[in-house]
């Protein structure tokens, strides 16, 4: 082992622990807590609790932060998509059923950065729309009324 | 009965002003509503119900048809009714004139005015979304992207990333249903660098049970830049859905 100074030489192997030193104690737990508020960012004892709890949350929080973002990227991509006429589920469904395999963090930066293309996305999705209705699928596409019979929706079946 | 109490909650979100969020435990009822209604939804959207604003629209109660078996989220729902129902969006317009996305004539006209542009270079600066590992990103020349875990190729080694799921220029992207062919698209790389992420905690600590674990880890990191990115010409005979700009 190299010491550097004297004095480190002089404290030994030995003592050279976290749980001996008490300076080293504290320097490890500021190196954590110096951007804290108020006295935990000075004071060793009032910092251990805060230190703690800062080292949970940042465990405990990366699937709720994926969750958080997630829902951020539908949230832009269904503005993008308003913005041309479409809803996002519709939208979200169109490209799902003609085997687009975008996901949604890239429609989101798409819907960003990439206007025009996510334009052409939606304008995509309509016309796909309306090629099913054209074929017929139109009364497969809406939610039938229950019990209600009309000689309207009678012929179409014919 | 349950067609009665779900209209008078129905009305009950209105009359308390904006509706901004339908609460989620509500949607059952609204959806039993909407197949009570005789009247269609307007899917054309040319009349005076389908004027945005108009919360006694059938599109404010109808809701996704149910032939499609989706996981409706909160977030899912919250983005359809906050944002696209107070723009008075209906779930898709329908096109009035349009000629279909397999017209022949349409198709050459589209892939001409491609190789056109890819002729005169004014393709200009061009993106790619690609997928490494299931992790796409969209990326242009110079760009500088991280691969996350164990990665084989060593430092200074050149790839060529094929999964290609779209392409972009100035006036026209291509879009992979799911993946661009090897024939269009070629994107170049080079291995910078290899080496670990910071230092990254992982503390589990429960409170009164004398429990906690503390360790430090640090992943491997690869570094990718991307050199260049390349479209060739499209062949005008293949029949392939393009989408214009």
């Amino acid at each position: 082992m190299v010491f550097l100074t004297l004095a480190l030489l002089r404290v030994g192997k030995n003592k050279m622990t976290p749980y001996s030193m008490r300076e080293w104690k504290r320097v490890m737990q500021r190196r954590l807590s110096w951007h804290f508020r108020n006295r935990k960012r000075n004071c060793y004892r009032l910092s251990l609790c805060p230190v703690k709890k800062s080292l949970r949350f940042s465990t405990t929080v990366r699937p709720i932060r994926r969750r958080n973002i997630n829902h951020l990227f539908t949230n832009r991509i269904a503005a993008g998509c308003a913005q041309h006429g479409v809803q996002y589920s519709s939208f979200m469904r169109a490209l799902y059923e003609s085997n687009i395999l975008l996901n949604k963090k890239m429609l989101a930066q798409l819907s960003i950065y990439e206007p025009r293309s996510f334009q052409s996305l939606c304008e995509f999705a309509k016309k796909r729309h309306s090629e099913l209705v054209q074929k017929g699928l139109a009364v497969a596409l809406e939610p039938l009324p229950s019990g209600i019979i009309t000689r309207d929706m009678i012929k179409k079946s014919v | 009965m349950a067609a009665k109490t779900c209209a008078r909650q129905v009305m009950n979100i209105w009359r308390r002003g904006q509706p901004s969020f339908l609460p989620f435990k509500e949607l059952s009822c609204v959806r039993e509503l909407s197949q009570c209604s005789v009247k269609r939804p307007n899917v054309g959207g040319a009349s005076l119900h389908s004027l945005p604003g108009n919360r006694f629209s059938s599109e404010f109660l109808s809701v996704v048809s149910p032939s499609w078996a989706c996981l409706r989220t909160k977030s899912t729902h919250e983005a359809d009714v906050k944002i696209s129902m107070d723009l008075g969006v209906c779930g898709m317009e329908r096109l009035e004139d349009f000629t279909p996305l397999a017209d022949k004539h349409l198709q050459t006209d589209v892939t001409g005015q491609i190789n056109e542009t890819l002729e005169q270079g004014d393709a200009g600066r061009l993106y790619a979304v690609v997928n490494i590992r299931g992790i796409q990103h969209k990326v242009t020349a110079g760009d500088v992207i991280v691969v996350k875990y164990d990665f084989p190729p060593n430092v200074g080694d050149r790839l060529r990333l094929e999964k290609v799921l779209a392409v972009g220029g100035k006036d026209f992207s291509l879009i992979g249903q799911p993946l661009l062919s090897r024939n269009v698209v070629r994107v170049d790389a080079t291995v910078v660098e290899k080496t670990l992420s910071h230092n990254r905690a992982w503390f589990v600590f429960q409170k009164r049970r004398n429990f906690k674990k503390f360790f430090l880890y640090r992943e491997m990191f690869t570094v990718l830049a991307i050199n260049s990115i390349q479209v060739a010409k499209l062949s005008q005979d293949k029949g392939v859905q393009q989408l214009e700009d």
